[in-house]
C-alpha cells in the first residue's frame, strides 16, 4: 500500500524492495543487490539489476510525487524515506 | 641423475661389443680346431706305432725272432727324436726300452696301461703324450707284454702357444680398430641429426611460419620432423592468437581510458560548481567500473589458463539453478521482448558459483542476440555418464567459419560493433568455455536455420 493505493509486486520485486527498505539510506551496489535478491554471486556484467530496479520504480514511484528509490551514478541504488 | 650416453658413443659401443663377440667366438673356434688337429695327429701317430709294434711282436714266433725285436723296434723310432718306447713283461721285467732314460723310467713307473685318451706328462721342459697297451707275443703260450710309447710334443705345444698369443693379440687389435671404425661410422651416420638440430636451433618466435624442410631426410628423422612441424604450426597459431589478443586488449582498454581522459580534461577546463564535479566523478566511476570488470574477467581467464583456480565442487541441481537464473534474467529479457523457457532436469557435482556464471554468460549472450518476440530456451538432459545443457536462441546465423572463433577472448563476430558496446567486452563466452573445461566438459556452438545453439557437455 502506498498513498492508500494497492500495489502488486512479484516476489523478486518484493525482495528487492525489502532489501532497500532494510538498509535504507545506504547505497547498495548492483552486485550486492544481485547477490541478495537473486543469489547471483558473480559479478554480472549486464544491466539486469537496472532493469529490475526500473520496473520496481515504475510500480512504486512513478505515480507519486516523492521518489523513494534513487540512483547513485556509478555506485548503485538507495532508498531514502521522505526525499531527504 | 646421470646423463644418458651420446648416440655416437652408444652406437660405437654396441658395434664394438658385437664385433668383439663375433671375433671372440671365431677365435675360440680356431683355437679349438688347431688343438684338435694336433691331438688327432698325435693320436694317429701313437696308434700307428702301437699297431706296428703289435705286428712285430705277433711275428716273433720263435726265440730267435724275439731276440731280434729290439733292433726292429729301435727302427720304428727312426726320425722321431724324443720318442721313447718301453716293453715290459707281465711281471714287470723290462724286456726292452729306447729313448731318454728319464722318460723310459716314467713309462715303466707309471704303469698306465690301455687308457683310451693318451695321457700328458711334462718333464724338464718337454711335454710328452703317452699311450700304453697290452699285447701278446708271437710265441704260443707266452704271457702278453705291456708296450708304452711316449711322443715328444714339445714343439707342437710351443707352436700352439705362439699361435694362441698371435690369435688373441690380433683379436684385441681388431676389436680396437672395429670400435674406432664404429665410432667414425656413427659420427658420419648421425650427420643428418646434427644438421637437423642446428636447423631446429635456428627456429625463433619470428620464424614460426617457416617449417623445417621435409624432403631428403632419412626415414627415422622424417617422423620427427613431421611431428616438429606440426608442433610448430600449433605454436604459430597460439602465438598469432596471443598477439592478436594483446592487440585487441590494448584497443579495448584504450577506448575507456580515452573517455576518462577527455571527461577529466573537459571538467578541469574551467571552474565548476560542486554538482558538476560530482557528475563528472560519477561518470568516471562508471567507466572505471567497466574497466575494473574487464580486467577482473581477464584475470579470471588467465588464472583458469594457468590452473590457478580451485573448484569447490558440491552437488548441484541444475534445474533449480536454471530456474533461479531465468528469474534473474526475466525482467531484463521481457524488457527486450524476449521470452525465456526451461525444460528438463540434470544434477551435477560442480562449483556452484562458476557453473552459475557460465550459464549466466550463455543466457545473457543468447538474450542479447534474440530479436524482439523470440524465445530463449534452456534445455537440460542427462544420461548415465554425461549431462547436456543447451541454450538455444533464434536470431541471425553465425557464419560457419566464425563459429570456432566465438569462444576466443574479445572476439566479435561483427568487428564494427567493437566500439559501441563497452558493456560487453567479448569475454563472456570465453569465460563460459573456460569454466566448462575446468569441469572436464566441452562446449560447442552451432548455428543454422535461423537459430544458434550452445551445447555444454559435462561428465558426471
Amino acid at each position: 500500500m502506498r498513498g492508500g493505493r494497492r500495489i502488486d509486486l512479484t516476489s523478486k520485486e518484493f525482495a528487492l524492495l525489502e532489501l532497500l527498505l532494510r538498509r535504507q539510506g545506504e547505497v547498495l551496489p548492483r552486485s550486492l543487490i544481485a547477490s541478495q535478491v537473486w543469489d547471483m554471486n558473480f559479478d554480472s556484467d549486464t544491466n539486469v539489476v537496472d532493469v529490475a530496479v526500473r520496473r520496481l520504480r515504475a510500480k512504486i514511484d512513478d505515480e507519486f510525487e516523492v521518489k523513494l528509490i534513487q540512483t547513485v551514478r556509478g555506485m548503485g541504488y538507495v532508498l531514502r524515506a521522505e526525499g531527504q | 641423475m646421470k646423463a644418458p650416453l651420446s648416440l655416437t658413443a652408444r652406437v660405437s659401443l654396441l658395434f664394438a661389443a658385437a664385433a668383439a663377440g663375433v671375433l671372440l667366438a671365431a677365435g675360440a673356434l680356431f683355437e679349438h680346431a688347431a688343438e684338435d688337429h694336433f691331438l688327432d695327429d698325435d693320436r694317429e701317430e701313437l696308434v700307428g706305432k702301437t699297431e706296428l709294434i703289435r705286428r712285430l711282436l705277433a711275428n716273433a714266433t720263435t726265440p730267435a725272432a724275439v731276440a731280434e725285436l729290439p733292433t726292429l723296434i729301435a727302427g720304428t723310432t727312426f726320425g722321431h727324436p724324443g720318442m721313447a718306447i718301453a716293453v715290459a713283461s707281465a711281471n714287470g721285467a723290462v724286456l726292452y726300452s729306447t729313448g731318454p732314460r728319464a722318460v723310459v723310467g716314467h713309462l715303466l713307473a707309471s704303469g698306465e696301461l690301455g687308457q683310451a685318451q693318451p695321457a700328458i706328462w711334462s718333464h724338464s721342459g718337454h711335454v710328452y703324450r703317452i699311450a700304453a697297451s697290452r699285447m701278446p707275443l708271437g710265441i704260443p703260450a707266452s704271457l702278453p707284454v705291456t708296450v708304452a710309447i711316449a711322443l715328444d710334443i714339445t714343439g707342437d705345444r710351443a707352436f700352439m702357444n705362439e699361435f694362441r698369443q698371435f690369435l688373441w693379440f690380433g683379436m684385441a687389435l681388431s676389436i680396437l680398430i672395429m670400435a674406432m671404425l664404429g665410432w667414425a661410422a656413427a659420427q658420419r651416420g648421425l650427420l643428418p641429426l646434427h644438421r637437423l638440430s642446428s636447423r631446429v636451433a635456428a627456429v625463433s618466435a619470428q620464424h614460426l611460419d617457416k617449417p623445417l624442410p621435409e624432403a631428403n631426410l632419412p626415414d627415422e628423422l622424417r617422423e620427427l620432423v613431421l611431428a616438429f612441424n606440426r608442433m610448430l604450426a600449433r605454436l604459430e597459431d597460439s602465438f598469432r592468437r596471443l598477439s592478436e589478443f594483446s592487440a585487441d586488449l590494448a584497443h579495448e582498454l584504450r577506448t575507456p581510458i580515452q573517455n576518462l581522459l577527455m571527461q577529466t580534461q573537459v571538467t578541469l577546463n574551467r571552474e565548476r560548481d560542486a554538482a558538476e564535479y560530482r557528475d563528472n566523478l560519477q561518470a568516471n566511476l562508471e567507466e572505471l567500473e567497466r574497466l575494473s570488470r574487464m580486467t577482473a574477467d581477464m584475470l579470471f581467464l588467465a588464472k583458469a589458463d594457468n590452473r590457478l583456480l580451485a573448484l569447490r565442487c558440491e552437488p548441484l541441481d541444475l534445474q533449480r539453478e536454471g530456474e533461479q537464473l531465468l528469474t534473474f534474467y526475466e525482467a531484463y529479457a521481457s524488457d527486450r521482448g524476449v521470452a525465456l523457457t526451461q525444460t528438463g532436469a540434470a544434477t551435477l557435482s560442480g562449483d556452484r558459483l562458476m557453473i552459475q556464471r557460465a550459464l549466466a554468460n550463455l543466457l545473457s549472450n543468447a538474450i542479447r542476440f534474440t530479436p524482439r518476440g523470440g524465445t530463449v530456451a534452456l534445455d537440460l538432459s542427462e544420461s548415465e555418464e554425461a549431462l547436456t545443457v543447451r541454450v538455444t536462441n533464434p536470431g541471425p546465423e553465425i557464419p560457419p567459419e566464425r563459429l570456432p572463433r566465438i569462444f576466443e577472448r574479445l572476439y566479435r563476430i561483427d568487428p564494427s560493433r567493437r566500439e559501441g558496446n563497452a558493456e560487453h567486452a567479448g569475454l563472456g563466452l570465453a569465460i563460459a568455455k573456460s569454466i566448462v573445461e575446468m569441469h572436464g566438459g566441452t562446449i560447442r556452438a552451432e548455428s543454422s536455420a535461423g537459430r544458434t545453439r550452445f551445447s555444454v557437455l559435462l561428465p558426471r
